[in-house]
């Protein structure tokens, strides 16, 4: 099935919307929505869930031979998947962009920063390592898929346990089942946070958001995903779209995401370790069945919650009889009228708007200036260390 | 027989979804459409139908596409496809947790989310599990540790007015003796799937929403 395109409406609302310092889900430029952790039956499944974005992680091992280049490390290897399950658009077993940009995200900020001690998955040098696989499914694709998969995959890996191994004389393996023997935790030394900026160019001036929705992705100029962890390290910066920024801004951006690493990861960690330790107990864990809450649920206690932080004022219900709104309703229509020689002047103008939003946003090459932001953004990391 | 639970409307860009667990084992489905097709799998007189189980470990085997096409096959029978010619709707199956009842559970997941989507349908359908122990007693949802003891398995689905099967599915070997006693134990179980599949409709439509 086809994208469902946005209308010019949708558009030109979302902007004069920021432009009023408001966004659609009434939260604040730089305010991230609810960030959940759920843990299944099995060590390593994990789902995150960022406001209605929902992303499920399952790590897996097998022993392999290690690579001949290096002999006593293991092997960790990130697949990303998009079903139509995410978004309608989506076709299975087809890569697109999207695919490729959160691959490129996962493989830099969780394989390529070392977070994990792959010198612990080895069971024998030159003979046999572990390899982990992480497998990131998205469920339901309501923007900002960066740091969903983020942090679904970084809790998968941080409450994965591996089972026991003992190594017989001879050079043969023997892996104990679960049951067997008490499995070993796999020791992540940094936890790595990834963070989404996005920017709307408008008349010359940029919006800078944290955590865009879906709409609000479809609208902006360009975004940065910042991948770091609260080491003070830079693990990847990813900066598509149509839009080129001052240094200061980077560094700013960068600069914010170091303020917030902090407690992203902290949360992980925290949930991570109470999951763990309830499995200590002798409740068996039940998994996703009564912990999972569906997004209908979530928009739901969004609107009480805000109904009742916002009680002081009051909502004001029209109590007018049907009998007058229908009148109203007649008036509408004869507005509408298209021989009505007031009503065409209105869209020209918005049409004239949109036209000139068009030219601010400078259309480049997009790869020429992501590759000259990155280097922009190595020096700035350097100088913070 | 295990304890089932059901969440409703549980993605928010899909048409209808619902996530299913029978005992330990625990699947996602969303609906999509009828909507727009692509021309090669357009039929002038009916929708086309495709149905897509994703593992939630590794790319999808010749296991998941049996899967597949035991849940085409139920569905198809089912959906009122001539209503709707020249669209597709599209049947995606997420396995969330594993413990042996796979097809069942994906069947009745894609069932309320055929229901939340607001598909036609001739008739509800139910899938049940029961397994064979080497004793000869037959159990019904098994686990999956059950399972490795059993020496066969069947999984039937049936539609919700006269409790006819729509399609069955069996593993190991079951003589025709055995076979239609898990037949009819299957069908008394499946009278209390249905009914839970109503208790969940009418929680859905009903006015007094006790959400949490």
């Amino acid at each position: 099935m086809k994208e469902v395109p946005l209308s010019t409406c949708e558009r030109t609302s979302i902007v004069s919307a920021l432009q009023a310092g408001l966004r659609y889900d009434n939260r604040e430029f730089l305010e991230v929505r609810d960030i959940t952790l759920t843990f299944g039956k099995d060590y390593g499944c994990c789902t995150a869930t960022i406001g209605q974005t929902r992303v499920i992680a399952q790590v897996t091992c097998e022993v392999v031979e290690p690579r001949p280049s290096r002999p006593n490390e293991g092997k960790l290897s990130v697949a990303v998947h998009l079903s139509p399950m995410a978004a309608p658009h989506f076709e299975p077993g087809r890569g697109n962009d999207l695919v490729d940009e959160l691959q490129l995200i996962l493989d830099r900020n969780i394989k390529e920063s070392r977070c994990l001690d792959l010198e612990s998955l080895c069971i024998m040098a030159d003979e046999s390592v572990w390899h982990l696989r992480v497998d990131v499914t998205v469920l339901n694709h309501a923007g900002n898929l960066g740091d969903a998969c983020n942090i679904a995959s970084v809790a998968a890996l941080r409450h994965f346990h591996r089972p026991d191994v003992t190594v017989e004389e001879d050079g043969r393996v023997t892996v104990h089942t679960l049951e067997e023997r008490e499995p070993i935790p796999t020791f992540m030394k940094k936890v790595p946070v990834c963070l989404t900026y996005a920017f709307f160019i408008v008349d010359d001036y940029c919006y800078m958001l944290m955590d865009p929705s879906e709409k609000e992705e479809r609208v902006m100029s360009g975004k940065l995903i910042v991948g770091l962890n609260p080491h003070g390290e830079i693990t990847s910066l990813v900066f598509p779209g149509r839009v080129s920024l001052q240094k200061e801004q980077i560094v700013s951006c960068i600069r914010n995401a170091f303020s917030k690493a902090k407690s992203s990861a902290e949360m992980v960690q925290k949930a991570v370790d109470e999951d763990i330790e309830k499995r200590k107990s002798l409740i068996k864990p039940e998994g996703f069945i009564n912990c999972l809450a569906s997004d209908a649920r979530y928009a739901r206690q969004r609107i009480m919650r805000k109904i009742k932080t916002t009680s002081k004022t009051e909502f004001k219900i029209p109590q007018e009889p049907v009998e007058d709104l229908q009148e109203s309703m007649d008036e509408i229509q004869i507005k509408f009228d298209p021989f009505d020689s007031d009503e065409v002047t209105t869209p020209m103008k918005v049409k004239q708007h949109t036209a000139k939003k068009v030219k601010v946003s400078k259309p480049r090459e997009v790869a020429s200036e992501s590759e000259e932001e990155e280097e922009e953004g190595k020096l700035t990391s350097q100088d913070l260390q | 027989m295990a304890k089932h639970a059901c969440q409703l409307n549980f993605l928010s860009r899909s048409d209808g979804s619902a996530l299913y667990s029978i005992g330990n084992t625990v699947a996602l489905a969303s609906v999509n459409g009828p909507g727009e097709v692509k021309k090669s799998n357009r039929h002038y007189n009916r929708s086309h139908l495709e149905v897509c189980y994703s593992p939630s470990t590794g790319q999808s085997m010749i296991g998941e596409r049996t899967l597949e096409s035991v849940i085409l096959h139920t569905v198809e029978q089912v959906i009122l496809v001539h209503l709707h010619p020249r669209t597709a709707t599209n049947v995606t199956i997420q396995e969330m947790q594993s413990d042996g009842l796979a097809l069942s559970t994906s069947v009745n997941a894609t069932c309320l989310a055929l229901l939340d989507a607001g598909v036609q349908m001739k008739s509800p359908f139910a899938a049940v599990t029961c397994c064979l122990t080497p004793s000869g007693t037959i159990i019904i949802e098994p686990t999956e540790a059950e399972l490795k003891e059993s020496e066969a398995l069947a999984t039937f689905v049936f539609d919700g007015q006269a409790l006819n099967v729509l399609s069955a599915h069996q593993e190991g070997c079951l003589d025709s003796e055995n076979f239609y006693a898990c037949l009819r134990k299957c069908q008394t179980a499946a009278k209390d799937v249905l009914n839970f599949y109503r208790r969940i409709m009418e929680e859905k439509y009903s006015s007094d929403k006790s959400y949490n």
